[in-house]
This record gives structure tokens, C-alpha cells and sequence, in this order.
């Protein structure tokens, strides 16, 4: 009997032993296996949450110190629709991520403008690709320097040639977009690096939808597809295709 | 790397709209008969931007001149406004972008090219009626060697 309450003893103080009482908490990495296989499949395969600078997106992203919210179930262009705006693999610079906005999707037509150039087609805009002449304007403000070297005669000349320029510009070249192929742009036409310049980008080189931005703690901003393309209305329709009404009064 | 671009003028936009690619072999969209762009397709709006650019920063600031007024950094941007068509068919729609065919920013040929055609036809006009001794050899031959 006294043999067997010494092991019964021994027993019990094993037991009560550091070495066993881990023995309860063995599953404790496990936990953390868990938790960390798990976050990574939702940053991976649901929402991507990280910091983006840049000036690509300018206007609609702010350039700097911002957070952006990517959905990364659109991932490999999934649902993916005209206008939206998608996280990209950049196809020029490893392990580069870039936001650009879907211009066009498979078989869609866009046009083919040159890398950076500030305005679709070529068109002459007014302001934007006007700035020569702004410069000019204002060097004449400034210091009157071209002024008093041309004369005013040269200049009145020089003023009336512009005048009566004739508005020509190259026949602009549009491009089909081949199969399983996106045709993206940045916002920011003059500062963006993108489909103009790299061609059409495979599908599979999309992260996902960025759905939300933030460029404060509790300022978030919405995405969301409906934000990219907006549908014209019938009402409308004389307004946006009209003639410019400032080029008209003139 | 992307396969090669296919471009193509804007004049040839409308013609171009009926064709596809499968496989990479063009097909018809079988598009219904007397389909019009403008006509049978919703027009969307999408607007983007286009600021300051690199090179009249650098022109700015070899001149002396202040930066552009407004906007971060000197940058001040202007919105620039795009078309599209969407063009709905059975189960499908594609996406035409309208910018440079219709609305402000339409591309017209200039004056100076359209007098160049007008120039070249009547050139290609005699040259067929007067005929020439090598095409007339060629058209000889293709009767038997089909030009495909």
C-alpha cells in the first residue's frame, strides 16, 4: 500500500510540474497559425488595406498621405466595369503597385493618344494645352520685355495670327483592345505612366477594385463604379455634344 | 508583354465597330442591319483631369514666372471631359469611345488634306482609264493565280 500512495505522489507531482502544466497550452501556436493564416487570406483573397502616394490619380486621389481600400474579390479583372478604378501590378517595375481607371475592357475602342499627352485625341483645349501662350501672356504682364523688344506693330501682328489660326491637329488612331486585355489611365492624364505608354494590360495583372480612399483618419471617400462613367440623359444630350458656348460668344 | 495594337484611324471608326476578335481571328458582330452609333447606343460621360505639366514647371521656372495659380505643388488642373457609346446587342455590349467622333473635341480633316484628296483622285481616275502596260500583265495573270 505504501508503495502505491509513493507513486500515486510522484504522480501527482509530475503533474503539478511546469513540464506537464505546458502540456494544457499546447495549442496555443496553433491559435496564432490560425490567426495569422486567416488575416492573410483576407488581405490576400477580401480587402486590401495600405498607404498610396503618387500623382497618377490626382484630382480624384489625393497625391499623398492617404490609405486606400482594395476589394480584392475583383481580382484578375472579375466584374470588373468601364470606369472603375483598379489596384494594377505595374508591368514595367517589379513588385509596383499602381491605381488607374478601366478605360476600356475587351473589344472595347479607345483612343490612342501618346504617352503623357494632356488631352485625348489631341484636340485643342482651352487651358490645357493652351499654356504657351499663357506663359507668353504672362512674361508680356511681368516684365514687358517681349513687348518692347518686338514692338507694338509685331505684336499686333503676332496677336492676329494666332487669331486666325485654323483649329488642325493630326487624325487621331484609335486601338481595339485584344482578348483578356484592359485598356487603363490615370486620372491625372498629364502625370500618369499607363496604357498610353505600356499598351494594352493583361487582366491578370489586376489586384482589385479600390471601392474606398481615405486621406484623413475619418474621411473616407467612396469609389464606387457608379462615380467612373455617368449615363446621359436624353435632356441633356444638346448640352455635352452642343457646340462650346464660350468658343460660340466669341 | 501585350500582343501588338491594332490601330486604326478615326474615320474608319463606324466600319470598325461590326468586327471582333475570337481567338485572335476577326468575326462580325452581326450587328442588326442599318446600325448607327449615335442612334442605337446610350451615351456615358467620364471626367478626367489634366494638370501642370513637367515640362511648363521647367519652363516657369527657367523664366522666372510665379507657379500656376491654385492647386498643390503649382498645379492647376483642368477637367477634360470623355464619351463613350455603350452599344447593347443580345447578351453582349461593347464600349466605344466617342471623344474625337462627336461632342466639343470632334477631329475634322483639314482643310489642307482634304485638298490633297481632292488632288490625288482625279490622278487615280486617269490612271485607270488610260490603263498600264504592268497592271494590265498582273490583271493577266491574276486570272489564273487568284491575288490571295
Amino acid at each position: 500500500m505504501s508503495i502505491g500512495f509513493a507513486i500515486l505522489g510522484a504522480l501527482r507531482r509530475t503533474i503539478d510540474s511546469g513540464l506537464l502544466r505546458l502540456y494544457r497550452y499546447r495549442r496555443v501556436p496553433l491559435y496564432f497559425f490560425a490567426v495569422g493564416a486567416s488575416g492573410s487570406l483576407f488581405r490576400e483573397y477580401l480587402f486590401t488595406i495600405d498607404g498610396a502616394t503618387g500623382p497618377s490619380m490626382y484630382a480624384t486621389i489625393p497625391d499623398a498621405a492617404n490609405f486606400l481600400c482594395v476589394n480584392r474579390m475583383y481580382g484578375k479583372g472579375h466584374g470588373i466595369k468601364v470606369g472603375d478604378v483598379v489596384q494594377i501590378a505595374s508591368p514595367i517595375f517589379p513588385k509596383q503597385y499602381n491605381g488607374k481607371r478601366v478605360i476600356a475592357l475587351p473589344g472595347d475602342y479607345v483612343l490612342r493618344s501618346k504617352s503623357y499627352s494632356v488631352a485625348p485625341g489631341g484636340a485643342p483645349v482651352p487651358g490645357i494645352t493652351d499654356w504657351k501662350q499663357r506663359i507668353e501672356e504672362e512674361k508680356v504682364a511681368a516684365g514687358q520685355a517681349v513687348a518692347s523688344s518686338a514692338g507694338p506693330v509685331e505684336l499686333m501682328k503676332s496677336l492676329a495670327e494666332d487669331s486666325h489660326e485654323e483649329e488642325e491637329w493630326d487624325e487621331p488612331e484609335m486601338i481595339q483592345i485584344p482578348e483578356g486585355h484592359v485598356w487603363v489611365e490615370g486620372d491625372n492624364l498629364a502625370w500618369s505612366r499607363d496604357s498610353r505608354f505600356f499598351g494594352p494590360l493583361p487582366m491578370a495583372l489586376i489586384k482589385g477594385r479600390s471601392s474606398w480612399f481615405a486621406d484623413g483618419l475619418f474621411s473616407f471617400s467612396s469609389l464606387k463604379p457608379g462615380r467612373g462613367l455617368r449615363k446621359i440623359e436624353k435632356e441633356e444630350l444638346d448640352a455635352v455634344l452642343g457646340v462650346d458656348i464660350v468658343s460660340e460668344a466669341e | 508583354m501585350a500582343p501588338p495594337e491594332k490601330t486604326f484611324p478615326i474615320s474608319e471608326l463606324e466600319n470598325r465597330v461590326h468586327l471582333y476578335d475570337v481567338d485572335y481571328k476577326e468575326k462580325s458582330r452581326k450587328l442588326p442591319k442599318g446600325f448607327d452609333l449615335k442612334r442605337d447606343c446610350e451615351l456615358y460621360e467620364l471626367v478626367q483631369y489634366s494638370c501642370t505639366t513637367q515640362e511648363e514647371i521647367e519652363q516657369r521656372s527657367l523664366l522666372g514666372l510665379k507657379p500656376a495659380r491654385g492647386g498643390k505643388g503649382g498645379w492647376e488642373c483642368y477637367s477634360f471631359v470623355r464619351l463613350f457609346r455603350r452599344c447593347k446587342y443580345g447578351n453582349q455590349e461593347f464600349n466605344v469611345e466617342t471623344t474625337a467622333w462627336e461632342g466639343r473635341h470632334t477631329w475634322k480633316p483639314s482643310s489642307r488634306l482634304l485638298e490633297e484628296q481632292a488632288l490625288a483622285q482625279p490622278a487615280q481616275s486617269e490612271f485607270a482609264a488610260n490603263g498600264n502596260s504592268e497592271r494590265a500583265f498582273a490583271k493577266y495573270g491574276s486570272y489564273f493565280w487568284s491575288g490571295k
